[in-house]
């Protein structure tokens, strides 16, 4: 009674713990398994307290009841565990493509199992008999041994996963089934049918069809009586019974504690799955915030070149700092920059930036690399990590020592036609990307627009010199020249009257010989102080406009005042401040000329206006003013007025009669975050 | 009756051999019907998984027999009396069927073969293996027994031949096109329509077949009612002794046959794959095959004095 009672409490308890892990709904392999492992293990457990009680000696009316019932648990029990047995079999790995064909081939010896286990149905011995012997038969023997196969399959699957802890008791879990299959499937109790009677044939003498008397020895001679109940007990000292508990106890214990070191084993596989996911976000993270910082230090550099260009600042000089930050931004250890000479034979070095220093060249040198001269004839960029042929590069980087292991060239192409190579090298076997090869293309384009920039910048000058030539050719036409036409007749007058000794005529005409003279001296020194007065000035523009104005004040008497109320740069393009100086220039020289004033103030300042900021210019006097109508086309002002708007600006006046005069300037600055960025760039 | 195992062998003889009958008449019929819709090396590959199974059935079935013979190495002298014994006459049919069978599979497994040759071969095959069947109910065919000595025991052998060849026949292409869905999956797509269009007729086949027996049935009762002594003796072993195996044997292909017709006929509605059909396949030929099984044991357990 105790056996059945431990017997059913294992079963039970290993119903339940397969029904607590379906509850918990975890992610085992086996978990579709599960429902018919706790049906199984409910039902055998149902079954061998059945038993318990039948072994008590209940009462008869409840005895029948618990043989009918124990009619339907066992066979049903053993469904439950060949349909799980099945399941761990196929449902877990797949299995061979063979097997495939297993369930066809067995259908026949199934068949012919069946019937026969039918036919003993109709011997003289009780229902219960036959029905214990074909569950045990057809339905534990399968299901057990597949059960401890499948469990092994499992196994051999956890220990390749490295999973040591899991396969051992996957590996219980299997021998525990298979003890189960030889204890519970193939120890049947005695019947008088094959083939029970096989093993037990010296207990049944009597045919159970026919009613004969038969001959134990005529049964069978082969197999021995070992797998009968009592040749067990008589062996082993221990009832079957005994044995079976055992074998549930083992299936028990090994598939409960497999289920829960599993579930362990699968949350701290997700654990460390779920660490291993955030520290590849973290690093997918860092690697985004490092890209986009690369990204605007790129556009950063090339803004700032943009920028350097567009102020017209030596080309010489920005094809240095591409070539250095071209080598800092690329991680290289050296940049180089060659172009070819006039007859496009020869690759002379313009500039080059290592560790240590980045310099022009001073002087032509000849750098005919025959790598370099092989990309300058192909059209294709070019990128190697092992060197050339497997070599290192010897001579490609200037002054020639480490040789370079990786390389990376591009072609600088002016409308199609090579001028030259910019390429940059590492000394260490850190490779070159494509994506860095992009990037070296982009830094070419900017070393093409640079130097094209720079023609264009050389022809713009040679243009600028015709014009002043011819502007100053037109001056000293309308003023020196027609000032000593007329003192060349003033003086043929002055020698007639002198001949005719009319000395009071001389004298008045000796005043305006005196004053003419006096005012073309005055044009010509502030010509000369226009001419004088340049943007290159150390001091920037306002200094040169603080000096142009000392000089204005001294050479014509007026009282000439400058204030400047902006901070910091002015941020204006170059442009703009070259039409700044030239708008004042001409208003101061209508001071001059028209406006008797005895004070000129000339005032800088800032104003924003929204998003955009300008810089205004002020001239202000205390002349005689005018009435603004007869401005027009007067004075230079529509001059002036072209001068601002060339460059986005406005210009206006503010005059009456008596009043004095206000020209005002607004141009527009550059970008604020541009101009950042610039400022930015230049002191990195 | 003795339940001496060794009696067994006498069913597995013949039920295998009928099933392997059945099957290759059925598969031969489709491979002929077909061909001229599609391509026979398309059929071929359809049909080459159970021609092999069909081959290691026959094999089986022979080493079966054997253990029912007192001296199996001395079992070819039976054809000896092939004038006069219906055994004799049956070994050398399924001998001859045997040989042709496996000529077949092997020229089915060799390219290029004479496809016209390999057709008639087929059917020289079926008709040693139907004069097998002939001559196997033939033995029964005693006047001293009057159980079996009807044109009753010709029909229900010929009937249980067709009956589980069809259902085996069905169970058969449903597994080799789950191996090719596993496997390979190239060849799903021209299998598929082919093996839809034979299940319908196979079960068809098999639902005929199945009333031909339960008619054949009341027949050998109503004959064994109304016959002498030992026929009144083996009716009253078949309703008191036997009656539960006897109900057993009728209800069981009745509810297989249900199954996989139900099934068959769910396949008409969308979504449903053949593949789902294959589990109620498998059920249904083990129903089917437990009741004829069943049946004859019974036959042989009906007659007084002898059999199993």
């Amino acid at each position: 009674m105790l056996i059945y009672f431990f017997n059913g409490l294992s079963f039970g308890g290993l119903g339940l713990a397969a029904y607590l892990q379906i509850r918990q709904g975890g992610k085992l392999p086996l978990s579709k398994q599960l429902p018919w492992l706790a049906a199984f293990g409910f039902a055998c457990g149902a079954t061998s307290w059945i038993d318990m009680f039948l072994a008590s000696g209940s009462e008869e009316n409840y005895l029948q009841l618990l043989k009918n019932l124990r009619l339907i648990t066992q066979p049903l029990s053993g469904l439950l565990l060949l349909r799980f047995g099945w399941g761990i079999l196929k449902g877990l790995t797949p299995l061979p493509p063979w097997t495939i064909f297993i369930p066809g081939v067995l259908i026949m010896p199934i068949s012919f199992a069946v019937a026969y286990a039918a036919t003993t149905f109709v011997t003289p011995s009780p229902i219960d008999i036959p029905i214990d012997i074909w569950s045990r038969y057809l339905l534990y023997l399968p299901g057990s041994i597949m059960a401890g196969i499948g469990f092994y399959r499992q196994r051999n699957v956890q220990r390749r996963l490295g999973h040591y802890d899991v396969s051992n008791l996957l590996l219980g879990s299997a021998i525990g089934f298979l003890f189960e299959a030889f204890v519970v499937g193939l120890i049947v109790p005695a019947a008088p049918h094959a083939p029970a009677s096989y093993y037990n044939y010296d207990r049944v003498v009597i045919n159970p069809f026919s009613g004969e008397l038969e001959t134990p020895t005529d049964v069978n001679s082969i197999l021995p009586p070992w797998l009968d109940y009592e040749y067990v007990l008589s062996v082993t000292g221990l009832p079957i019974q005994f044995w079976r508990m055992l074998s549930s106890f083992a299936v028990t214990f090994f598939v409960v504690r497999g289920l829960g070191v599993f579930e362990a084993t699968r949350r701290r596989e997700l654990r460390a799955l779920q660490e291993e996911r955030d520290r590849a976000q973290r690093k997918a993270f860092e690697a985004q915030i490092a890209a986009r910082q690369e990204a605007e230090s790129w556009t950063d550099f090339l803004v700032a070149i943009n920028q350097r260009l567009t102020k017209l600042e030596e080309v010489d000089q920005i094809l240095l700092d591409i070539c250095e930050n071209a080598r800092q931004l690329l991680r290289s250890d050296f940049a180089g920059l060659a172009v070819l000479d006039r007859d496009s034979s020869d690759l002379y070095l313009k500039c080059f930036s290592n560790w240590t220093q980045s310099e022009l060249v001073p002087s032509p040198l000849k750098f005919n690399n025959p790598l370099l001269q092989k990309i300058l004839q192909s059209r294709q960029s070019y990128w190697t990590n092992e060197g050339v042929d497997g070599e290192p590069l010897k001579d490609i980087c200037y002054p020639p020592g480490t040789p370079a292991q990786a390389v990376a060239v591009v072609r600088l192409d002016f409308d199609t036609h090579p001028v030259g190579v910019l390429w940059i090298a590492r000394f260490d076997h850190r490779p070159y990307t494509e994506t860095d090869l992009v990037w070296l293309e982009c830094v070419a384009d900017q070393v093409v627009i640079a130097i094209q920039h720079g023609l264009m910048t050389s022809q713009l000058q040679s243009l600028s010199i015709t014009e002043e030539r011819t502007r100053i050719a037109r001056e000293m036409h309308d003023g020196l020249a027609q000032v000593l036409g007329y003192l060349n007749l003033q003086v043929q007058t002055l020698e007639a009257l002198l001949n005719q000794d009319k000395h009071d005529e001389l004298r008045s005409e000796l005043a305006q010989m005196r004053k003419a003279v006096r005012l073309a001296h005055a044009d010509i020194r502030e010509n000369i102080l226009s001419l004088r007065t340049t943007l290159a000035h150390e001091g920037g523009l306002t200094a040169a406009v603080g000096e142009y104005l000392d000089e204005f004040g001294i050479q014509n008497g007026i009282d000439a005042r400058f204030e400047n109320r902006v901070t910091g740069e002015l941020d204006l393009s170059s442009i703009a401040e070259v039409q700044l100086v030239c708008i004042m220039q001409e208003a101061l020289a209508n001071v001059r000329k028209h406006a008797c004033a005895t004070r000129v103030d000339v005032l800088l300042e800032r104003e924003n206006e929204g998003e955009q900021s300008c810089i205004v210019l002020q001239v202000r006097d205390d002349g005689v003013g005018f009435v603004q109508r007869d401005s027009k086309r007067r004075f230079g002002l529509q001059t002036m007025r072209e001068r601002a708007e060339s460059v986005q600006g406005s210009l206006w006046i503010e005059s009456a009669p008596g009043a004095g005069t206000t020209v005002i300037c607004k141009l527009p600055c550059l970008k604020a975050e541009n101009s950042k960025r610039y400022s930015r760039v230049i002191t990195a | 009756m003795n339940m001496n195992l060794r009696e067994w062998a006498l069913p597995v003889y013949t039920i295998l051999m009928q099933l392997s009958v059945g099957v290759l008449f059925l598969l031969w019929l489709m491979r002929t019907r077909n061909r001229r819709e599609v391509e026979i090396q398309i059929l071929d590959r359809i049909i080459n998984t159970p021609l092999s199974i069909i081959g290691f059935t026959v094999f089986v079935s022979i080493i079966g027999s054997h253990f029912h013979l007192s001296r199996p190495l001395h079992s070819f002298l039976a054809v000896l009396n092939f004038r006069h014994s219906w055994l004799s006459r049956e070994i050398a049919f399924t001998v001859l069927f045997i040989i042709t069978l496996y000529i077949l599979l092997y020229l089915q497994g060799s390219r290029p073969a004479n496809e016209r040759l390999r057709s008639l071969l087929g059917w020289v095959s079926i008709s040693f293996g139907m004069a097998t069947i002939y001559c196997m109910s033939n033995i029964y065919l005693l006047p001293a027994q009057a159980a079996w000595d009807t044109a009753a025991t010709v029909i229900a052998f010929f009937a249980t031949t067709f009956f589980l060849g069809a259902v085996a026949t069905t169970a058969m292409l449903l597994m080799d096109l789950k191996y090719c869905e596993v496997w390979k999956p190239e060849q799903v797509a021209e299998r598929q329509p082919v093996v839809r269009r034979a299940l319908f007729r196979l079960v068809t086949i098999a639902i005929i077949t199945l009333v031909v027996i339960y008619i054949n049935s009341y027949i050998q009762i109503a004959h064994l009612r109304g016959g002498d002594l030992s026929a009144q003796m083996s009716m009253q072993l078949l309703t008191q002794l036997y009656q539960p195996l006897f109900i057993l044997r009728l209800l069981s292909p009745l509810v297989g046959i249900t199954l996989l017709g139900v099934s068959t006929l769910q396949l008409r509605s969308p979504g449903k794959q053949l593949g789902e059909l294959l589990a109620p396949a498998y059920i249904s030929c083990i129903l089917v095959a437990v009741g004829e099984i069943l049946g004859r044991f019974l036959f042989y357990a009906t007659h007084v004095r002898t059999g199993i």
